[in-house]
């Protein structure tokens, strides 16, 4: 196979697909945040634009930067299969939503806003302590 | 957010028709300037290729930590045509496909792997660690954003905010600014890690 002659391959050995999960500190520093403080807000009845655009903004920014640092890892360690990878993400984390839909607005609607939110940020902050062993 | 206003100054049925309108076009759109791209590579594909890059490594990692592979190296590449991956020359005349043979389903490409392969195999891939922690993550990481949309009405509708639709719909536009503000910070920031991080491992990432 013949290179165009402006290819120069560059072969990385000392870039390693671990240095993508620093970001996901990010990931449970805002996240967490976003929802700890929203239950509190939604306990305290702060006014609307505490929840909404500072809970809400933490929240999705901080998702937005999770999703990335998966994405990008996954894809630095299985480059051959992360259609793959991605079929079997995706797989599970539907099967997840769909049954969270069932049941969030029930939650909800018997413990309370507040510990409802801080439940989730702490699954949040105990799964992305799943980082720390890779 | 529109649909909310729809809703409000309309009906949740204009709403619902018009999405299924939308979504139908998406379709028909699809079909049409979506060709299928499957393509078996006889070529080796260097940039993926596992068994090659390991026997570069072993090869060249006693030299320096960096290897770069120029076309001038001609032992380089050489040794890159005669790995056991490469089997075949790339075929030289390729006839363009017509945009209306595109359109068929079945365009010749040939997967040798079968369906119920095909179906099984990303679940192999939970044995990874590395997918196996990359799922946990994503789920929460999508599951949340799900359940916040789906819990959104509940809670601003209730009597501490008592939102109207359109104020439930303009929530959202928060979200869509956090996530656009999210989406163009995280490149640059996971990037600029890893070159600065490899930087420091003595490698080239990125530069």
């Amino acid at each position: 196979m013949k290179l165009p002659p402006f290819v120069g391959l560059e072969v990385d050995v000392a870039t390693e697909p671990e240095f993508r999960l620093p970001i996901m500190v990010t990931y449970l520093l805002f996240t967490s945040t976003g929802f700890f403080a929203w239950g509190q807000s939604s306990y305290a009845q702060d006014p609307w634009p505490v929840p909404v655009i500072v809970c809400l903004g933490l929240i999705n920014f901080g998702v937005q930067l999770g999703t990335t640092g998966v994405v990008t890892y996954v894809v630095d360690c299985h480059r051959e299969k992360a259609g793959e990878a991605f079929a079997a993400m995706n797989f599970i984390k539907n099967l997840f939503s769909f049954g969270l839909s069932f049941y969030i607005n029930g939650w909800i609607e018997n413990q309370g806003a507040r510990n409802c939110f801080f439940t989730m940020g702490g699954i949040t902050m105990g799964v992305t302590l799943f980082t720390i062993p890779m | 957010m529109e649909a909310a206003a729809i809703i409000e100054y309309g009906s949740y049925r204009i709403a619902l028709h018009g999405m299924g309108g939308a979504f139908a076009l998406t379709l028909i759109m699809v079909f049409f300037w979506m060709p299928e791209s499957a393509y078996t590579r006889k070529a080796l594909n260097i940039d993926t290729g596992e068994t090659t890059v390991s026997i570069l490594k072993n090869t060249f990692r006693t030299s320096s930590k960096t290897l770069q592979i120029s076309v001038d190296e001609k032992g380089t590449l050489e040794q890159l045509e005669h790995s056991p991956n490469s089997t075949s020359e790339p075929t030289q005349n390729e006839i363009p496909i017509s945009w209306a043979r595109r359109l068929l389903p079945y365009s010749g490409y040939v997967n040798n792997v079968s369906l119920l392969n095909t179906l099984i195999r990303p679940f192999y891939l939970v044995a990874s660690p590395a997918v196996l922690w990359a799922i946990i993550l994503f789920t929460t990481c999508i599951s949340w954003l799900v359940g916040v949309s789906l819990t959104l009405s509940q809670i601003f509708s209730a009597p501490p905010y008592n939102f109207s639709v359109v104020g439930v719909g303009a929530t959202n536009l928060s979200s869509f600014v956090a996530s656009f503000l999210g989406t163009l910070t995280a490149g640059p920031m996971i990037d600029g890690l890893v070159s600065r991080m490899s930087k420091m491992n003595g490698g080239i990432f990125g530069m």
